[in-house]
């Protein structure tokens, strides 16, 4: 329940506004450039990760380095080092 | 209640600052009608014109429309604004802003007169109940304006950086040191910094630099509410609306963003669902400070000149501006609709702009703002390492010289039972 009694009322647009086919505009155009721009960056660092020799990887600290680096791609949100 | 030496309770009680950035509307062309309701706002007499094609005077009239007025898509790149400001007056010596050249502009897109007069409509305030009873019940700005007289991307980088790198286009651009966003430089100071975007299908217009380097200060709309609401809201938030029509989980999502030819009705339900989620929860309410400001005005008819203002750090050459001189970022963009929303705002303030000697905002202004809010309480000698601390407290010229606006918040809280509540279902 509102903490006022101060309601005010706002119309909904009508289902006509809602236009998939509408062309993108020069923002969202641009956008889906910056969108690539930002991707290829990953997949420069995942292409670098994909070049290691898993013979290569000799020690825990190694190994560890190496799980970071490929679970901030498999799982960003439980990549992270956990603390004490 | 008592606040500290030298600041007001609402400021010695802010914990959050949140930002909701919208896209390309005037101020004149949402708020400009407020002044038959209030004289004090900078907005629209009714005499206020431009010349169209034919020579003919065309008034500014309450006449826009929520959607399908304003296609195509007003032209809003730095010459196209430099039309609408000089009026076609080319570069040179003693130049001088009229904004006069409005119509000049939307009639070159399709060289249709009448479509080319709708650059001059404007809304009547009963139809934007959301964004003109916030302007009227808390703090509205007659002088806040966009960074740069250009687009999008280059705008909304003053928001979060304080500056555009020397940009004036919609071109990707690298980050350039020494100035980090305000996102980071909260985190080196132990703050939370979160910008929130819609969702997947809209993502977010700050991708390049800071979506693929610091994934960690992002979030969705759908957590932004959660977070209100569960009062685990980082102490800044920008929010972003959503950007394009796209199917979602419930259904159809229209574009939220106000972008012409986007509809704005979407944009005010989006709003209130912002102030509501805040409203609802009461520590929130009474620790947040919302701002709603828009990235620029979308090539929409402005009566007042942009001021000039302090250069930036770069130039923009002459080929990047396209309109055969450089720019030093020494000249705001137009006017755009600004409105704090605080209940430690006294109700109806108006913040006189720069044509009544009063002040002037612009996006820079949001960084200035979110530093002061950490520095109100943070020490930076506190942070040992001698490269982190310069990092943390390095600003562009234009943010050094950025006004910022939490000495609005006050001593007296408004009544919660004075406050709207917006009923969008």
């Amino acid at each position: 329940m509102a903490r006022t009694s101060k309601i005010v009322s706002i119309p909904k647009p009508s289902a006509k506004s809602f236009n998939k086919n509408r062309p993108a505009g020069q923002l969202l155009r641009a956008q889906t450039v910056h969108l690539r721009h930002a991707l290829l960056k990953h997949l420069e660092e995942i292409v670098a990760l994909l070049v290691i020799d898993p013979d290569s990887i000799k020690t825990e600290g190694e190994v560890s380095d190496y799980a970071k680096k490929v679970m901030s791609y498999l799982h960003p949100h439980g990549s992270k080092v956990r603390g004490k | 209640m008592e606040a500290h030496a030298n600041m007001s309770v609402g400021l010695d009680k802010l914990k959050h600052i949140v930002v909701l950035m919208m896209e390309n509307r005037s101020f004149d062309h949402m708020l400009g009608g407020l002044k038959t309701k209030d004289p004090r706002i900078d907005g629209l007499t009714g005499n206020e014109f431009n010349l169209d094609t034919t020579n003919e005077p065309v008034k500014v009239q309450p006449k826009a429309d929520y959607q399908g007025q304003l296609d195509p898509d007003p032209n809003h790149h730095f010459p196209g604004v430099d039309l609408q400001l000089f009026g076609g007056v080319p570069q040179g010596p003693g130049r001088e802003a009229n904004m006069k050249g409005f119509i000049q502009s939307y009639y070159q897109q399709q060289k249709n007169v009448a479509q080319s007069r709708k650059i001059m409509y404007y809304f009547p305030p009963e139809k934007l109940p959301v964004l003109t009873g916030l302007a009227q019940q808390f703090a509205v700005f007659n002088g806040w304006f966009s960074s740069i007289p250009g687009p999008t991307i280059c705008n909304r980088a003053f928001a979060h950086y304080g500056t555009s790198f020397g940009q004036v286009g919609m071109d990707i651009f690298e980050w350039k040191g020494p100035y980090k966003s305000i996102y980071e430089r909260a985190l080196l100071a132990g703050r939370s910094a979160k910008i929130y975007y819609y969702d997947g299908p809209s993502s977010t217009m700050e991708i390049v630099n800071l979506l693929k380097n610091q994934s960690q200060i992002f979030g969705t709309f759908e957590q932004f509410l959660d977070d209100c609401k569960f009062g685990k809201l980082p102490e800044y938030s920008f929010v972003e609306p959503n950007y394009n029509d796209h199917d979602g989980d419930g259904g159809a999502e229209i574009a939220s963003d106000q972008h012409p030819d986007h509809n704005i009705q979407q944009g005010e339900i989006f709003m209130s669902r912002i102030y509501n989620a805040i409203f609802d929860n009461p520590d929130l309410w009474e620790s947040t400070a919302l701002l709603i400001v828009y990235d620029e005005h979308g090539g929409i008819y402005d009566h007042v000149i942009p001021p000039k203002c302090t250069k930036d750090f770069l130039s923009a050459p002459a080929e990047a501006t396209g309109t055969g001189a450089p720019f030093d970022f020494d000249r705001l963009g137009v006017r755009v609709p600004a409105v704090l929303v605080s209940p430690w705002v006294p109700k109806g303030t108006v913040i006189p702009g720069p044509a009544v000697s009063g002040r002037t905002f612009e996006h820079a202004s949001i960084p200035a703002t979110v530093m002061k809010f950490i520095l109100k309480n943070f020490d930076p000698v506190t942070i040992k390492d001698d490269t982190t601390r310069q990092n943390f407290l390095n600003a562009s010229p234009r943010e050094r010289a950025a006004d910022t606006f939490l000495d609005f918040l006050t001593d007296e809280m408004q009544p919660v039972d004075d406050c709207p509540y917006f009923n969008f279902k």
